[in-house]
């Protein structure tokens, strides 16, 4: 029983991390560029978030929409302002700008938060859900709906629809898009537009429910890495999969072997898995896009 | 020619210090196919290139239907009618043939596409078989056919096709020249960079030929009389 409560906190951690690091994938297949800044994209959104509700007095779910709406912004705004610029340089140029614009962000925000621990009032206050003797919390099964309704609506949209069609041949040929007509350029900011949203939601879930402080993305950016890498780097569905994954291997490393591995399962995954099985747990090996 | 569908004037291409390009002159009337020869190196995808919008040019006009066009980017040229099949093909490796013929028409309202999607499978019957197929798993060839098949799909005015034979067996060249024909009796206007001259002349109208960054010669393929030795001459020599 112990077991399986600590795989359904696991897994309700785990969403969180697989919403992060498929929004880190979005990004990174729709414009080959990792963005080493993303965590403090995630950050933005739950600092977002904090601001509205704590500060302007507004309700949650209009705190929530308001954040995801400015991040969105805010990530298009990055890709076309200033890594769209440096496109034609080399890669390195890339994770150089986002780490800096992570920084910043955070910079930003420490200079508004101080160098305070902020409590946000909880938001999901109703009582848990019984499954048999588990106990699923208010927290956990906000997580797990809003993140399975995300989840639904992203893959439904990318395989099913026509703008998804577009969205998998950008990732496969930006040439062979262009030479159909896409506008290349304008559809690599709105991928970072929904990358970055996609991160503050993932912000927002967990800002009722943690410490904010502005080094909460570096947390989410490794969790990410370690998802992604899990899953084969680059797979849409690999991400989520790694995510929901490292989340209950953080728990079950917590209530077996030591609370105190908890925060470097992450890293421990990382090292692993391109150790001994570098192209991740399913095997897709993915070809690298220059 | 005062209704020219393309005019490419002083056009200059530069890769750093090399002028691959350096001021090449000509146009195409509507329905006109035309194909540029010249040697390997010569700079004649570099002309599709800088015509489709690919890469950026030093100086020069392009302008199609008497619209400007140089200088803008790849997707306005596209849908402003002018369609390339690179040398590379660029495909769409892991979606089906029908996806990647549904983009070369995604400009196009969804029914446009639907009702152009059954004459290409009429002009490429292969690839009626092959629909549900990833792209990747096709033969060269096929690729090819789905290449010329995406292009179409826009109803372009201006198809630049850039090696339609290249890498194909001799069976799949002769295939590759029925398609030509065919495009060529609905009156598309096509600008042809092809290595196979028995193809591409077989094609065209008319040829140009590139040296040295210039078109150095020309003329009407009806006005001579199946051997192309001179033509020969004129590229290599
Ligand atoms: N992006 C580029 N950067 C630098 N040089 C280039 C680039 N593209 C082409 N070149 C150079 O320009 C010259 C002309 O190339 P281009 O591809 O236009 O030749 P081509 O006539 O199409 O040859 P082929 O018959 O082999 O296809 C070549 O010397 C090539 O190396
Ligand atoms: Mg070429």
């Amino acid at each position: 029983m112990f077991f399986l409560q600590l795989a359904l906190s696991g897994l309700a951690q785990g969403a969180i991390y697989a919403l992060v690091a498929l929004s880190m994938c979005v990004v990174y297949r729709a414009t080959t560029v990792v963005n080493f800044g993303h965590g403090d994209l995630v950050m933005a959104g739950a600092f977002v978030v904090y601001l509205l509700v704590v500060l302007a007095g507004l309700p949650f779910p209009a705190s929530a929409i308001a954040a995801v709406a400015l991040l969105f912004i805010l990530g298009a705004l990055i890709e076309i302002g200033l890594i769209e610029r440096i496109k034609a340089g080399p890669h390195i140029g890339f994770a150089l700008m986002c780490i800096a614009v992570g920084y910043l962000l955070r910079g930003a925000a420490r200079a508004v938060w101080g160098r305070e621990v902020l409590p946000m009032p909880r938001v999901f206050d109703f009582p848990p859900v019984m499954l048999g003797e588990l106990v699923v919390t208010a927290d956990a099964l906000v997580i797990f709906s809003a993140v399975g309704v995300l989840l639904m609506l992203f893959f439904g949209l990318f395989y099913r629809t026509s703008a998804g069609r577009i969205m998998q041949a950008v990732c496969q040929s930006e040439r062979g898009a262009a030479l159909v007509g896409i506008n290349v350029r304008a559809f690599h900011g709105v991928m970072w537009g929904v990358g970055a949203a996609m991160g503050a939601i993932g912000g927002v879930l967990v800002a009722p429910l943690t410490l904010l402080h502005p080094g909460l993305g570096a947390g989410f950016l490794i969790k990410g890495f370690a998802a992604m890498t899990l899953g084969g780097f680059g797979s849409l569905g690999g991400a989520v999969a790694g995510g929901l994954l490292l989340g209950v291997a953080e728990q079950w490393v917590g209530g077996y072997v030591s609370t105190k591995l908890i925060d470097i399962t992450a890293y421990l995954v990382i090292i692993l898995v391109l150790a001994l099985r570098p192209s991740g747990l399913f095997g897709q090996a993915v070809a690298e896009r220059v | 020619m005062p209704d020219a569908l393309l005019r490419v004037a002083g056009l200059r291409v530069a890769f750093g210090p090399r002028e691959i390009l350096r001021g090449v002159e000509f146009a195409l009337a509507a329905g006109e196919s035309v194909a540029l020869l010249g040697p390997n190196g010569s700079g004649k995808s570099t002309c599709l290139n800088a015509i489709s919008g690919w890469i950026a040019i030093a100086a020069g006009d392009v302008e199609v239907a008497g619209v400007r066009t140089s200088g803008w980017p790849m997707h306005r040229v596209v849908r402003h009618g002018v369609v390339q099949v690179s040398q590379s093909r660029d495909l769409f490796p892991d979606l089906s043939v029908e996806d990647n013929l549904l983009l070369g028409g995604h400009t196009r309202s969804i029914a446009e596409n639907d009702a152009r999607l059954p004459e290409m499978y009429a002009l490429f019957p292969r690839l009626d078989e092959r629909r549900r197929q990833v792209l990747r798993t096709l033969s060269g060839g096929e690729q090819q056919m789905v290449a010329i098949g995406r292009a179409l799909m826009s109803r372009p005015r201006l198809l630049l096709l850039d090696e339609p034979s290249g890498g194909l067996s001799p069976q799949l060249v002769a295939e590759t020249a029925r398609t030509m024909t065919a495009l060529r009796a609905r009156g598309v206007t096509m600008l042809l960079v092809e290595q196979n001259l028995g193809l591409a002349l077989k094609a065209a109208d008319r040829y140009l030929i590139l040296r040295d960054g210039l078109v150095a010669d020309g003329g009407a393929v009806s006005a001579r009389s199946g051997s192309y030795d001179d033509i020969v001459r004129a590229i290599y020599l």
